[in-house]
């Protein structure tokens, strides 16, 4: 459907040119590919979020049961599935931590904070918090 | 939230604080739980044995159920958001049942996680 039959349809509010855009947009220009790939890292934090409460379920009911949600995750597949979850969340945290001063600009007194202060402590931070994770899952 | 303008309510700011949380938190410590559980686990690096001691100690604190909440909570709510608004990119606008099942999905996962820890 042209804008001018939107417009006659009652579909577009307005006369006011609007450039069709096809499904396919995103597949156009690098940019908006890699757009799309850091909103399909949802799916994996989705997914994995749902293992993880399988496995918070397998805690809260006994050992046995924490074991054998352990086991299942050396299967092969859960292993393919780690480690796509693992790179598509570290693109999320890459695309996260690069937007956070656009977003949350910070200022201490009347300096403002440079960008990439902002994007390394941020860094800085999520490996810190790993140690610590690594560290204390392992006593 | 009301507009300042029309003086009607939108959810959406709420939707955002929700996202935008649930994306820092998966920034900040979700890499490294995927890394312990999908990939140093199964590895033999870590003993399942004395990872679930350390986990049930963790899980009977009160900050670390906090903890538990806040990681997985949040991150359901940030990809569900993520999940909805990928339908608009791929131009279909679905009608509001659409987002109530998407983000029904975190509404219930946030209530069975709630019933898992407390």
């Amino acid at each position: 459907m042209s804008s001018i039959e939107k417009v006659n349809s009652g579909k577009q509010r307005s006369g006011t040119y609007r450039r069709d855009m096809k499904r396919t947009w995103w597949t156009e220009i690098p940019f908006y590919r890699w757009y799309m790939l850091r909103e399909a890292t949802a799916i994996f934090t989705l997914l994995y979020s749902i293992n993880l409460l399988l496995g918070l379920r397998a805690l809260a009911t006994d050992k046995a049961h924490f074991l054998a949600w352990a086991s299942t995750q050396s299967h092969p597949f859960m292993i393919i599935f780690a480690i796509v979850s693992f790179l598509m969340v570290g693109y999320h945290c890459y695309t996260w931590f690069d937007a956070t001063p656009k977003v949350m600009p910070l200022q201490i007194g009347d300096k403002k904070v440079p960008a990439r202060q902002i994007i390394l402590g941020h860094w800085g931070a999520a490996i810190v918090l790993a140690i610590i994770v690594l560290v204390l899952a392992g006593i | 939230m009301n507009n300042k303008t029309t003086g009607k309510f939108h959810i959406e700011p709420f939707l955002w604080a929700l996202f935008g949380n649930g994306g820092t938190i998966a920034a900040l410590i979700f890499p490294v739980v995927v890394l312990l559980f999908g990939i140093l686990l199964p590895l033999g690096i870590y003993d399942p044995a004395n990872l679930y001691d350390n986990l049930h100690a963790f899980y009977g604190n009160i900050i670390g159920k906090l903890i538990i909440f806040a990681l997985l909570a949040f991150n359901l709510w940030h990809a569900c958001h993520r999940i909805y608004h990928a339908t608009h990119d791929f131009k279909f606008h679905p009608p509001l049942w659409v987002k109530l099942v998407i983000y029904g999905v975190a509404a219930v996962g946030t209530l069975v996680i709630l019933g898992l820890l407390f």
